[in-house]
């Protein structure tokens, strides 16, 4: 099996793109990798393109071939589609392309372009990835579906609208330094608790924007030779299924595909949670965050909300959660996010991500990747490489 | 306009209609904003109900008393329309669940 | 017309809407006086339906509720094989074209070995469905009917008749087991005329009305006709009935012709749900039948009359049998049939203005 490393990042600014539309943003942010990892297009062997709902959003499928010959490049393209978790996905299989030695150079693109549709539109289309048939049928929309999660997680362990609202806090605090980020404006518990109400018990500050933007990153079986940084390797990448339903899932409040793939994970790497120095999850909303705490084993079920009551989580914390702004304050354009994550962890294990990054000596990095209300997890591990290792 | 077949929702009407079902409420949402289809109904109730074989289904609770809603509460089956695909598209009928009456009986003869 | 023994009601169900317009509410929105329009109505409150009910909606849960109060709540493969028509008659069906009926058929999951069909004649639609269901299972041709009566009436905003239009449905199983018969249905008599009294043209969202023409010459002579024409062929008086049920679409009305007929507020009482229900057009007099059944004891004459704009009545004597009292008591164990129309008219909250005109669509959306 070939190591694989991360070659190069790149990323748009993420938010409402008026003037950009999916191609410039998919071609945007895989020039900024290419140029981040010095390489020409002709380096690259293959190109996964992550994407949710262009088909919907756009009128566009076919993705593969459409970023290959923007490139122009003929190697083989792939669009890779697992709803919130397409980017992961995307990673996991490059990653997995990679490590069998069929594949030397793969570029992957995470790009979604959501403002061209209206609200409902936007909503309809993020549908797609619950039970169309027999959640979607009755009206269920995802801020209602992660809400129901919320209602059953605070029943059973005490979680409170206070607690949810916390994570939302963070997470702005931490885009106010993060150039690429959607939001950056800080905001107060009072004010998430205040805002209009989307589905209860979450409002608009508990819910992840609609938004446009790509993330782009070169996989490498070969180490990068750029003396100037440490590189970056993927130590393990894991996919787990789950129901596609909530209504089906073993119990409502936990997200098993994640506790499997993060299990596989840290087993695949040989380490534990505790381990990990940094990590980007996945907060489509308040809630998924509490849950991801616990699902990633960072703390015992029911237990996820000392994480962020103690500020352990903060920026400056033990174990710093969503430096970038998370889906929440950064933004979420669904195929881009699972990729934005490595880009972001990549930048900080490097020491190069600016103003926001975290001081501490880090060496291993989680990121965490759900599609559906939990119906698909991705968990990556990153590690830097020391010079003398 | 309609661009879906109606078939679709069709070939579901046998297990859309089930009418003859109690159940219990797990867990609920009050949507505010709903997707194409279900804009113009105000805010609506999704709901997870468990029904007395222990499968648990997806669903939207009527006749809302928002006081009496808990984790538990009992629930009986009742028809009603889902969505419509416009004004001039196939109505989507369900069923929805709304609580028993917990009144006592009473014929008064 | 006379019907052979024991052809009759085998069981019935309602749907009410939990939701209700004060007349206040209403007279407020238009700067009217709520006091002098309940003084001339008698309308104190009517039923309206909720964002995800209509006709359909209404139908299919009261005639299911007459099938579970036959079958215990259970699936009864005997009682789907002998349902062999099904009639809805209502003057809001939600599709101009796509039967009412047929859909309430696969809801309750009978058929496909039935027939159907929708009925429009204004208020009366409901019983003109009895009628034929009865005429099918009396020649033999069927084992058991569904007739069902079935509205979200529409008004104008600001017109009169907003006050009254409610909405709600009846469903009644007819059948000739006489092990199953609970009110036998003995005669029914119909008066019918062209009399353009209230009507809706095609596409119009509102019906239109002649005003005071709609009292005398046409819902007083038409229920006059026909519960003298009633009375003469089976050879008997007002008198003789504990129970009458009529047409209310509003409260003065009816006591009016009662009144005239000879009939007192008592035989009245049990079937007079108008006050806090409204006018439910299609299915206002079945619902009355119903409360009057849920309440009835064996050996009961109930007439009942119904009045269609345009116009029409239907006449029913009905006599109820000692089967009854046990269906009664069957469907009152039952959590899930165990609602009366009276504790139903109970079981209200209210809307104002707004929240009425979005839940009828009078805005047009």
């Amino acid at each position: 099996m070939s190591e694989v490393y991360v070659a190069g990042v790149g990323q748009t600014k993420f938010g409402e793109l008026w003037e950009q539309d999916l191609r410039d943003l998919g071609l945007n942010a895989a020039k900024q990798a290419l140029a981040d990892a010095r390489q020409e297009i002709s380096a690259v062997d293959a190109i996964l393109v992550a994407n949710m709902n262009a088909g919907i959003f756009s009128g566009q499928e076919h993705l593969g071939a459409l970023f290959a010959a923007e490139l122009r490049t003929n190697v083989p393209a792939f669009h890779i589609e697992g709803a919130c978790a397409s980017g992961g996905l995307a990673i996991n299989l490059a990653w997995t392309m990679l490590a069998s030695g069929q594949y030397q150079n793969i570029l992957v693109i995470g790009a979604e372009k959501m403002t061209d549709v209206d609200g409902a539109e936007a909503t309809r289309g993020l549908n797609s990835a619950a039970d169309e048939e027999w959640e979607g049928f009755y009206g269920v929309t995802f801020p209602s579906l992660y809400a129901m999660i919320a209602r059953e997680h605070m029943r059973l362990y005490g979680t409170t609208r206070e607690d949810l609202a916390a994570v939302s806090v963070k997470n702005h605090a931490n885009a106010l330094l993060n150039p690429d980020a959607q939001f950056r404006k800080a905001i107060s518990v009072a004010a998430v608790l205040e805002a209009t109400p989307v589905a209860e018990p979450l409002g608009l500050l508990d819910c992840s924007p609609i938004s446009d933007g790509a993330a782009a990153v070169i996989l490498s079986t070969r180490k990068p030779k750029n003396s100037s940084k440490h590189s970056v390797r993927i130590l393990a990448s894991n996919v787990a299924q789950s129901s596609l339903s909530l209504h089906n899932r073993q119990e409502i409040s936990t997200i098993d595909a994640t506790i499997t793939a993060a299990q596989m994970a840290y087993k695949a790497a040989k380490l534990k949670a505790a381990d990990i120095d940094i990590a980007e999850v996945h907060d489509c909303f308040t809630i998924a965050e509490i849950l991801a705490y616990e699902d990633l084993g960072f703390a015992k079920k029911g237990q996820g909300v000392d994480l962020i009551r103690s500020g352990a989580t903060n920026r400056d914390g033990k174990l710093p959660v969503n430096v970038s702004g998370g889906l929440k304050a950064c933004g979420h354009p669904v195929g881009a996010t699972g990729v934005k994550q490595i880009v972001e962890l990549t930048k900080q294990l490097q020491g190069r991500a600016g103003e926001r990054q975290v001081q501490k000596q880090l060496k291993h990095a989680l990121a965490h990747n759900v599609g559906g209300s939990g119906a698909t997890a991705v968990v990556t591990i990153l590690a830097l490489d020391n010079i003398d290792t | 306009m309609t661009t879906i077949n109606p078939a679709k929702a069709w070939r579901k009407y046998n297990k859309r209609y089930q009418l003859n079902q109690t159940a219990k409420l797990i867990t609920w949402s009050k949507v505010f904003s709903g997707p194409t289809g279900f804009e113009r109904q105000g805010h609506y109730f999704v709901a997870i109900v468990e029904l007395p074989s222990g499968e648990r289904i997806t669903t939207q609770l009527a006749d809302v008393d928002e006081a009496q809603l808990s984790h538990g509460l009992k629930l009986q089956a009742t028809l009603r329309k889902i969505s419509a695909a416009g004004a001039d598209g196939i109505i989507n009928y369900g069923v929805k669940f709304k609580a028993v009456d917990s009144k006592p009986i009473s014929l008064n003869l | 017309m006379h019907f052979s023994d024991p052809i009759g009601v085998i069981s019935f169900g309602t749907a009410i809407p939990k939701l209700r317009i004060k007349t206040d509410t209403i007279a407020k929105a238009w700067d009217k006086d709520g006091a002098s329009v309940m003084a001339s109505l008698g309308v104190i409150e009517k039923a309206v339906p909720a964002v995800d009910e209509d006709t359909i909606s209404l139908a299919a849960n009261a005639s299911q509720e007459a099938y579970w109060r036959l079958s215990n709540g259970k699936r009864d493969v005997k009682l789907d094989e002998a349902i062999g028509a099904i009639y809805a008659g209502s003057e809001s069906h939600p599709y101009a074209v796509k039967s009412t009926a047929a859909i309430v058929g696969e809801v309750l999951g009978v058929g496909p070995r039935f027939t159907a069909a929708d009925l429009e004649f204004a208020c009366k639609a409901g019983t003109a469905a009895v009628q034929i269901v009865a005429g099918l299972v009396g020649s033999q041709a069927i084992e058991v009917g569904l007739a069902i009566g079935a509205d979200t009436a529409q008004s104008r905003p600001g017109d009169a008749l907003e006050y009254s239009a409610g909405a709600a449905s009846a469903a009644f199983l007819v059948g000739r087991d006489p092990m199953q018969v609970i009110a036998k249905l003995k005669y029914s008599y119909s008066y019918t005329s062209d009399t353009p009294d209230f009507w809706r043209r095609e596409h119009e969202m509102y019906p239109s009305h002649g005003g005071r023409f709609t009292g005398e010459p046409a819902y007083f002579k038409h229920i006059f006709g026909a519960v003298k024409g009633l009375l003469a062929e089976a050879k008997m008086q007002i008198s003789d009935f504990t129970r009458v049920v009529l047409h209310m679409p509003n409260a003065r009305f009816p006591k009016t012709i009662a009144g005239m007929l000879g009939a007192t507020e008592a035989q009245l009482a049990a079937g007079f749900t108008v006050t806090m229900l409204g006018n439910s057009y299609s299915a206002c007099s079945l619902v009355g039948l119903a409360a009057t059944l849920e309440v009835a004891k064996p050996g009961e004459q109930i007439l009942v009359c119904s009045y269609g704009s345009g116009s029409g009545s239907d006449a029913f004597i009905f006599e109820t049998t000692k089967e009854l009292t046990n269906y009664q008591n069957n469907f009152a164990d039952n959590p899930v049939t165990n609602e009366t129309v009276a504790m139903k008219i109970a079981q209200k909250k209210y809307v104002e203005y707004p929240e009425y005109l979005r839940n009828l669509n009078k805005l047009q959306l």
